[in-house]
């Protein structure tokens, strides 16, 4: 039996296992000290709640790990890759033990091989930590290979760079510098790429902000934690350094600031720190240690049950409904008292609907964890080198779609390596480093949030798709295909070009599965690929999925929605007009468009006189709609259907100001 | 003084943005179409156009190729406003013509940071 304090324990200690993750993959690429740490303090706080609620399987394990990274911290003993091994096995035993599943054999297991390699001798376990906060400043690189029209766009790249310059302290090397770069600049033709060194206070936001109006391929920002990351891959794809340039580099930046990579200078962080944890509070011990390696983004934060936040927003969707019912009724009411009353009661409803709705958004970043699980095991299990980079991850979706995005993500992130990135001494043969980089960017533009997935592997194999097309008869021998054709093609159901079944990738269900994910969040997807250069996947996706934003059509006798995004255009047309052919076709843009009259598909008797046509563009399939007239605009809240409702010419269903129900059409289903 | 051409056929909208520009003291000439703006690409010099997509007579596309056109404006920055998903879609075609899109409706002080910093 499980109380209400226990259920806490369980919440809390799964955000630990989360965090404690995530730590212990940053220190399988780099062992920094403060990870270490983490990892200590991680355990110590899961044993501490874990004995104080009773889960005694749970505190002893912790106990034994706690010992071991105690002695790491201390640098009693080394950490290696074994002794990471072992904790991440142990955290997927601690998830058994939270779900109640038996463990004891896996948990003494691990315990029994701790002991073996641990000497726990005369350790002085509360040894304080050393405290350090300082205002750091922090070294960057930065890549800016603007496109040659960047001129043509209005940008001026003069500015840009004095914009760097005012940032910190920088050096900038000039790449291909054929003709002086003041020359470039003045004659508005750059030949050049720069790589720029910076070190700042500034945050990565406030450096990215000079950068607002170049395209993502145009720039990259690097964090550089220590002289390491000159060989990493990120620094290797932009350009490939030999010995003598990396002390050159490392020598301009103990310029630029003095001490900025030793241990006595300003704190060292590395670019995949920007995880946002909530720390339990409480407990002397993290207190303390909080000050050493985060900075609190928020004041504090509590964690709150999905099933609550639910119910939160469901009243809030309702009162927003009740909202509108009350201004239909309200409709002719000339009290000035009642109306500004009312006007009230809107701004209140609608502020309290947009910081609901906030409360669910949640960062990309909680996926992060099990991503770099998975291309950690993939690219064991396929023998290939794979350095993972993330930028953007603070970017918030709503949870649903976060959930949502899990499987969709993972089977991108699988395909990038196991067809994408090549074997290490493939890619050597290449001239690439061999190290494949893979990396996960996203951010907001107006009402979307847009997900890349990058890699540098050896891009679509568009031959191959061709002739798998041809093998499984659904391309033509003789004709000619574009390569979107064949993206395309690759996105339908039953394609899969692995050329073998391995656990990795293959089983049938492809990229097809991705795209029918993502649309059914209503997002698109977008393929671009290079041979031999690698592959970018880009995933756009609404904000949120249960705002919505649509347009009231009448047929009959009842009202009908229709969401904005896919209108293209309307207009008004004689019946007889549009009846005229037997196709059900109109020309619109020069197009022959197939069109659905709703009163024929519904079965009503034909509206005679003037109707009016709406034509629709989804996933570029154009569909026009025939209805009776156009009622107006309706920001809605998205109700799903329940699978009772056999009709799926209907996406879902929404509350009409008057409180009266109706049907979202889903219009690409009308032809079927 | 920097001077700024504002081309949008909604009143509304021009009205707004023509006065959270003039609030802040740039110079701003505004035309209700493309073919008005146009005119005002007279020789003098221009810092910065913002421009809708959807106008009567002259669209935005047609009005930006005309405007980058002539040999005093080929490097001015250009902020183009759109309202629509699907028009991204034709934006790319001009997107090596201009410096960024402003999504309408926006937030002032979102839409002065991005005018201020075209205008460096």
């Amino acid at each position: 039996m499980i109380n209400e304090l226990q259920q806490e324990f369980i919440e809390e200690a799964r955000q630990i296992l989360k965090n404690l993750e995530q730590s212990l993959l940053e220190l399988e690429n780099n062992k920094l000290p403060e990870q270490i740490n983490n990892v200590y303090r991680y355990m110590h706080t899961l044993k501490g709640s874990a004995g104080m609620f009773g889960f005694t399987n749970i505190e002893k394990l912790s106990h034994e790990l706690e010992n071991v990274y105690s002695d790491v911290r201390d640098g009693i003993r080394p950490l290696d890759e074994f002794i990471i091994d072992l904790t991440l096995h142990a955290v997927d035993v601690f998830k058994d033990m939270i779900d109640g599943k038996e463990s004891a054999k896996e948990s003494a297991a691990i315990i029994q091989t701790l002991k073996s390699v641990t000497d726990t001798s005369s350790i002085d376990h509360e040894a304080p930590v050393e405290i350090r906060t300082v205002k750091e400043s922090r070294a960057f690189a930065i890549f800016l290979r603007p496109d040659r029209e960047i001129f043509a766009r209005g940008i001026n790249v003069g500015a840009l760079l004095e914009e760097i310059q005012e940032l910190g302290a920088s050096e900038f090397i000039i790449h291909n510098e054929a003709i002086p770069l003041e020359k470039q600049l003045a004659d508005k033709d750059l030949s050049s790429w720069l790589e720029i060194l910076l070190t700042t206070t500034q945050s990565v936001e406030t450096i990215k902000d000079v950068f607002l109006f170049m395209k993502p391929l145009e720039y990259s920002i690097l964090e550089l934690a220590g002289e390491q990351d000159f060989a990493s891959a990120h620094y290797q794809s932009q350009i490939n350094l030999k010995a003598e340039e990396i002390s050159n580099r490392k020598n301009i930046l103990e310029n630029l600031r003095p001490g900025i990579f030793s241990k006595d200078g300003p704190i060292v962080r590395t670019p995949h720190l920007e995880t946002i944890t909530s720390l339990t509070e409480g407990n002397d011990d993290t207190q303390e240690d909080t000050k050493v390696t985060r900075k609190p983004k928020t004041g504090s934060s509590i964690s709150v049950t999905t099933k609550k936040l639910d119910q939160l927003i469901n009243i809030v969707s309702e009162l927003v409904i009740f909202r509108s019912e009350l201004s239909h009724l309200m409709g002719n009411e000339q009290n000035p008292a009642i109306t500004e009353a009312l006007e009230k009661l809107d701004r209140l409803t609608l502020g309290l609907r947009d910081s609901a709705f906030t409360i669910r958004l949640v960062p990309i970043n909680i996926l992060n964890v099990k991503l770099q699980r998975l291309i950690r095991s993939i690219s064991k299990e396929l023998g290939k080198e794979v350095e993972f980079i993330t930028d953007g991850l603070e970017t918030e979706l709503d949870r649903s779609m976060i959930n949502a995005l899990e499987a969709p993500l993972m089977h991108i992130i699988r395909n990038a390596i196991d067809h994408g990135i090549e074997h290490p001494d493939e890619r050597e043969r290449l001239n690439k480093p061999r190290k494949g980089l893979l990396k996960l960017l996203s951010y907001n533009s107006g009402d979307h949030v847009f997900i890349q997935i990058q890699d540098d592997g050896n891009g679509i194999n568009f031959d191959r798709i061709r002739n798998k097309g041809i093998e499984k008869g659904m391309l033509n021998k003789n004709q000619h295909y574009s390569e979107k054709e064949l993206i395309n093609l690759m996105m339908s159901p039953g394609f899969s070009t692995a050329e073998k079944v391995t656990t990795v990738s293959g089983r049938g269900v492809g990229m097809d599965a991705v795209k029918k994910d993502i649309s059914s969040m209503r997002g698109d997807i977008e393929v671009s690929t290079e041979k031999e250069l690698g592959t970018i996947i880009t995933l756009r996706l609404p904000l949120t999925l249960t705002v919505l934003d649509t347009l009231v059509v009448q047929v009959d006798e009842n009202k009908y929605l229709i969401p904005i995004n896919e209108v293209e255009h309307c207009f008004k047309d004689k019946h007889e007009n549009l009846f005229r052919k037997k196709s059900r076709q109109i020309t619109y843009d020069g197009q022959l468009t197939p069109f659905v009259s709703l009163r024929e598909y519904f079965g009503v008797e034909a509206l005679k006189g003037e109707e009016t046509v709406i034509v629709i563009n989804k996933n570029d399939t154009r569909i026009a709609i025939v209805v009776d007239g156009i009622i107006g605009k309706l920001q809605t809240v998205y109700k799903p259907l329940n699978d009772l409702l056999p009709a799926n010419c209907f996406s879902g269903s929404s509350i009409l100001g008057d409180g009266s129900m109706a049907l979202i059409i889903n219009a690409l289903k009308l032809t079927n | 003084m920097k001077r700024i051409v504002v081309a949008e056929d909604f009143n509304v909208s021009r009205k707004i943005i023509v006065s959270t520009l003039a609030k802040e003291g740039f110079t701003v000439m505004e035309a209700a179409d493309g073919t008005e703006a146009l005119e005002l690409f007279d020789g003098r010099p221009v810092d910065l156009l913002i421009t809708d997509f959807n106008m009567p007579n002259m669209d935005g596309a047609e009005l930006i190729h005309k405007v980058r056109a002539l040999s005093n404006y080929k490097y001015m920055p250009i902020l183009l406003l759109t309202t629509e998903v699907r028009q991204e879609k034709i934006q790319h075609a001009i997107d090596g013509n201009i410096t960024a899109h402003i999504k309408k409706p926006f937030d002032t002080a979102e839409f002065l940071k991005v005018v201020k910093k075209a205008l460096k």
